[in-house]
């Protein structure tokens, strides 16, 4: 049986994905010394927006 | 004990999981639509490891192969066996990130890498608790699907 998504849940995927997309802002331009491009927070973003829209659909689905 | 299929874990997984499609298809894409291959003469003691990978022709068959992988994990399609074919290459980038080339930006992009296959594979490890065994008898591929009982 799969716990039912709760706003915390939906809290805890949006904070990981924000921590990690600074991260990898920070060190693929280098603490601002490189452009920041898209290649590079692209993947995690994405994904985070694909992955918050399915949590979205679960939680709505399951009212 | 959590589980693989709970609220938040699965979802954590699906982030990893497009995460590390996309990151393969983003690499493998940008050499098999525009033919981008990087200036190797600025890539430190790698480049000459790089500028031979290059000139055998194995850095294009790594990039059509990233691209499929990438797939594989986008489309949520033999997840297990394409994480197992990406460990060969995260050890690849890791080794030439953190030991060859040790630059702050490549210490992030071999740990990057780790941290992306290893914890999908702990994610995905309950498919591979049969290869963890001491001692093992031969045992033909199709013996196996035959007496597959896990249908997930």
């Amino acid at each position: 049986m799969s716990t039912k998504i709760q706003n915390k849940h939906i809290f805890i995927i949006t904070a990981v994905v924000v921590i990690w997309t600074l991260i990898v802002i920070g060190f693929s331009t280098s603490m601002g010394a490189r452009p920041l491009r898209m290649y590079d927070w692209g993947p995690p973003v994405f994904s985070g927006l694909i992955t918050l829209a399915f949590m979205l659909k679960e939680k709505n689905s399951s009212r | 004990m959590i589980s693989a299929s709970d609220s938040p874990w699965k979802f954590l997984v699906m982030w990893l999981r497009l995460y590390f499609a996309f990151h393969y298809l983003k690499s493998g894409l940008y050499y098999v639509i525009f033919d981008y291959i990087p200036d190797f003469s600025r890539a430190g003691a790698v480049g000459p490891y790089l500028l031979e990978m290059t000139n055998i022709g194995f850095y294009p068959f790594v990039k059509y192969l990233e691209v499929i992988l990438g797939a594989m994990l986008l489309f949520n399609r033999f997840v297990p066996l394409a994480l197992i074919i990406m460990g060969g290459i995260t050890v690849q980038i890791a080794y030439l990130n953190l030991v060859v080339s040790p630059a702050p930006r490549q210490k992030f992009t071999g740990t990057q890498e780790l941290l992306l296959n290893g914890s999908l594979l702990l994610a995905y490890g309950g498919y591979y608790v049969n290869y963890l065994r001491a001692k093992a008898a031969p045992y033909f591929l199709w013996e196996g699907f035959k007496n597959r009982e896990d249908r997930r």
